[in-house]
């Protein structure tokens, strides 16, 4: 079986940032830089001055497109489709709908196993990128460590000027455009509990109305990463933005990280 | 016990005989449309059930998927009680809701749900399956059931299983396009984008994940500029697929034992749909929707029709149902057996044998060859409203919001096909066998008469009116008739599908004069409409059609095989070669040379 370079778990704006043609990047699920698109992790105003020159392309295409204003938050639900475009232009293979069943040291490189729409898929890297809340290290037996999981929901204004609605328990984000907030309601049982709780809560919050509820959980782990010869952790949603997550994913192609 | 499972896209079996970690009545693999409704329907009646899915939620396209709304269907059954009623009488399942109440219910009912889960195999024994194999995030779980429900659409169960599956359109397996639904916000206003994104092979994992890498950042998914008027929400975490493999069942629903007159099995209940074919290469599609697309243009023709017993019965493996678009239908009718109200009456259809198979301890096949156990599955199907016996088989003209019937007087037959919507009397025509009227018809001056009995003609498969068929292609007619609402072909390109389906040794000249010439048949004007959005668009529908017709025809003159299969070859081979298409509902241009070039590499590669 030929040999991946390196293989990226999750499909994250932070791989993006690394991703080439040597990489395969594996995700659980079809969504592009989810942590940020759809988990709306962070909600944050990135740095308008990217490190490289690669975060910072991606920082003028958010900008061009309207989903960026300097000193303002990234309109997080724009940065898929640009975040897949980078991907297609990467080079990189993509694996979409893939569960990671197994993964696992041997000898000198890594046996990961997926679980794909065409079956149970075997991949064999030299290396191995998480980029996800902790996939990869709890499968290699890892300790992730602490994390803070909290489910988002978008909220939805026809009057721009209404004053961002107060939810006992959340914690509320403007968004970059008038009129379009973020309410992320922290959560410890199962996703489908609290993608129904979070319904019921903003189900009476007028003129505010939900406009989507997250499908994906913003996981956020206290730590930064983790390094084990050949495996890294670098987790997409230890970064504020999706610009920083990208930043740092080209700092470690930079920099050799491996 | 043998454990199936796919690896690397091959069925892989092996022995384990190690215990079940649960056990169940039923297991019902995926909760979306229709699984969701078998599961919940299956606790009802008594079985201890697990439903296992990959979201976080039930209801798969109808909630999470974002496609919240009816469209086409035979409304009836359980699930209508789970819709909330909307008072401007839409038919619509508001996503949240609806999610909330199929898992209330489920819980209600008593299903052991798991979420975030995929099944990964199955277990057999003696040619029946005994129980499944799932991952979640906790690791890997084994159940085993008395029966096994496959509701994962893509008949990704029955595959593991060994069952016998088909696999898109004969000419190069692809399926219809799939959609990419995405969320907006303007003024206010929030909306689901369900548009044509493209075609996707649903079991090759990486053409599946660099078709979605693609399709999220084509031009309809990432914009030019975004601003607080156009706001972009976001993407749903499935992706609309309209097709992908049938299982081959105890019985199967094909487009022509629907239209022509042929005895049917006894329905379960009835569903209603036109072909609903979102793809334009009808060229390329297999002789009946050729046939019911191409020469007759009865796209916009709705059809009820019965739904077997046996369409949710996999042939051969025992303890397994389908339900859902993956049961027995062929590829040229799926574009209709796929809509939501057909695919929830399909979940409690197969909740109903699933009770009886459990009761009286029989296989599903066994089943369904008890007249008698039919006939209590149809009594428990009519008691919600699934099965309505007033729903008989039928016709309806959606362009002109009325019944149909098929013609049966040669009168109007002749009116019909003299007319400027034929499509009906086309395949009347057909039904009732007119071959010595159609004869007489062809030779009369009346030039709709004319052709569009050389059309019937063809479908009977006789040339008379061969003559009339190829003036017709020659003169490149811009003429386009109005049987549906949308999507009619132009007169030319069904002439041009009759002569190859009459394989006409004469017309070899001048379909090859279009396939080196696409675009020599776009000097015509023409107004841009639904189907034929573009000149690229029409020179796409010309010389797929005569590409297609030129197999054909080397298919019956085995002696011109060599000639057409050498400019066929010199065409799709050439540097200069192009051929684009705009999708339907969506306009989003696609390189479509590929397509054509799979077409004719499996035509090279046929035995002869």
């Amino acid at each position: 079986m030929k040999m991946t370079e390196t293989l990226i778990l999750g499909a994250s704006a932070l791989a993006a940032g690394y991703a080439d043609g040597s990489c395969v990047v594996a995700d659980g699920g079809i969504l592009i830089g989810g942590e940020f698109a759809n988990a709306l992790h962070g909600f944050g105003t990135p740095p308008s001055q990217p490190r490289s020159e690669k975060a910072r392309a991606f920082y003028r295409t958010l900008e061009t497109r309207g989903l960026l204003t300097s000193g303002l938050p990234v309109h997080l639900p724009g940065v898929q489709p640009v975040l897949a475009k980078i991907y297609k232009e990467s080079g990189a293979r993509m694996l979409l709908s893939a569960r990671l069943t197994e993964l696992s040291r041997v000898k000198e490189h890594f046996r990961a196993v997926f679980f794909t729409t065409a079956g149970f898929l075997t991949l064999n890297a030299a290396r191995v990128l998480d980029t996800t809340s902790g996939v990869g290290m709890r499968a290699l037996g890892y300790d992730v460590g602490a994390c803070t999981r909290t489910l988002a929901c978008l909220l939805l204004s026809a009057d721009p000027a209404a004053p961002l609605p107060v939810i006992k328990g959340a914690e509320v984000n403007s968004g970059l455009y008038p009129g379009l907030c973020a309410a992320h309601f922290p959560f410890t049982g199962s996703l489908t509990d609290a993608q129904e709780a979070v319904d019921a809560a903003v189900a009476n919050l007028s003129p505010w109305r939900r406009a989507a509820v997250a499908h994906l959980p913003d996981v956020t782990p206290a730590r930064a990463g983790f390094d084990a010869g050949g495996f890294l952790w670098r987790p997409s949603a230890y970064y504020n933005d999706p610009i920083s997550a990208f930043d740092a994913g080209t700092a470690l192609r930079e920099g050799g990280m491996f | 016990m043998l454990y199936s499972t796919m690896i690397d896209d091959s069925l892989t079996q092996t022995y384990d005989n190690s215990p079940f970690d649960e056990s169940y009545d039923v297991i019902v693999a995926g909760l979306g449309t229709a699984g969701a409704i078998a599961a919940i329907l299956c606790a009802q009646k008594g079985l201890r059930t697990l439903g296992i899915e990959s979201l976080a939620c039930m209801g798969g396209t109808g909630t999470a998927g974002g496609i919240t709304g009816y469209y086409h269907g035979n409304p009836g059954g359980f699930y209508q009680t789970l819709d909330l009623p909307r008072p401007d009488g839409v038919r619509d399942a508001e996503e949240y809701a609806k999610r909330r109440t199929l898992r209330e219910e489920a819980v209600h009912a008593g299903v052991h749900l798991r979420f975030e889960a995929s099944v990964t195999g199955a277990f057999l024994d003696a040619g029946s399956v005994h129980g499944v194999e799932w991952y979640d995030d906790s690791g890997r779980h084994t159940a085993d059931a008395r029966i096994v429900i496959d509701a994962t659409a893509d008949a990704y169960l029955a595959r593991m299983a060994g069952c016998t599956l088909t696999y898109g359109r004969e000419a190069d397996g692809r399926y219809q396009p799939y959609s990419y639904v995405f969320l907006t916000a303007n003024a206010g206003r929030i909306s689901h984008w369900n548009i044509d994104s493209g075609v996707i092979d649903p079991y090759d994992a990486w053409a599946y994940s660099r078709d979605i890498t693609s399709t999220t950042c084509d031009e309809k998914h990432l914009w030019e500029q975004y601003d607080a008027q156009n706001l972009l929400l976001g993407f749903v975490p499935i992706i609309g697929i309209r097709e992908g493999a049938t299982v081959v069942g105890e019985e199967r629903l094909t487009l022509e034992d629907v239209t022509l007159p042929r005895e049917l099995p006894v329905p379960a209940f009835y569903g209603y749909s036109n072909v609903d074919h979102h793809g334009k290469d009808t060229a390329y599609e297999d002789a009946p929707a050729r046939d019911w697309l191409g020469i007759a243009g009865l796209w916009g023709v709705g059809i009820r029709f019965g739904v077997p017993c046996g369409a949710a019965v996999p042939k051969g493996i025992a303890g397994l149902l389908i339900c859902g678009r993956a049961m027995s239908v062929e590829h040229s009718f799926a574009p209709a057996l796929r809509m939501k109200d057909e695919m929830q009456k399909s979940g409690e259809l197969a909740a109903v044998l699933t009770r009886m198979c459990v009761t009286r301890g029989v296989s599903p096949a066994a089943l369904i060859r008890d007249p008698d156990a039919v006939a209590e599955v149809r009594r428990e199907l009519t008691q919600t409203g699934c099965l309505r016996e007033t729903d008989a088989p039928g016709l309806y003209d959606e362009k002109r919001k009325c019944p149909l019937a098929w013609l049966t007087d040669p009168d109007a037959i002749r009116a019909g096909l003299s007319s400027d919507a034929p499509g009906l009397a086309i395949w009347s025509a057909r039904r009732e066998r007119l071959t010595d009227l159609l004869r007489e018809w062809v030779s009369t001056p009346e030039m709709l008469l004319s052709c569009n009995a050389a059309l019937a003609l063809s479908l009977l498969g006789d040339d008379t009116g061969l003559p009339v068929l190829l003036r017709l292609a020659e003169d490149r007619s811009g003429y386009i008739p109005s049987m549906s609402r949308k999507y009619n072909p132009p007169h030319a390109v069904s002439a041009i599908h009759a002569l190859g389906r009459l394989g006409a040794v004469d017309a070899v000249p001048l379909l090859t004069r279009i396939v080196r010439d696409p675009f020599w048949t776009v000097d015509i004007p023409f107004t841009p409409n639904a189907l034929l959005d573009s000149p690229e668009t029409r020179a796409f529908l010309w010389f797929t059609a005569a590409h297609a017709a030129l197999q054909h025809i080397a298919r019956k003159h085995p002696v011109l095989r060599e000639d057409i299969t050498r400019t066929l070859r010199d065409v799709l081979n050439a540097d200069t070669f192009r051929l684009t298409v705009g999708l339907k509902a969506s306009g989003l241009l696609v390189d479509a040379a590929p397509i054509a070039r799979e077409v004719f590499r499996r035509f090279s590669r046929e035995s002869v």
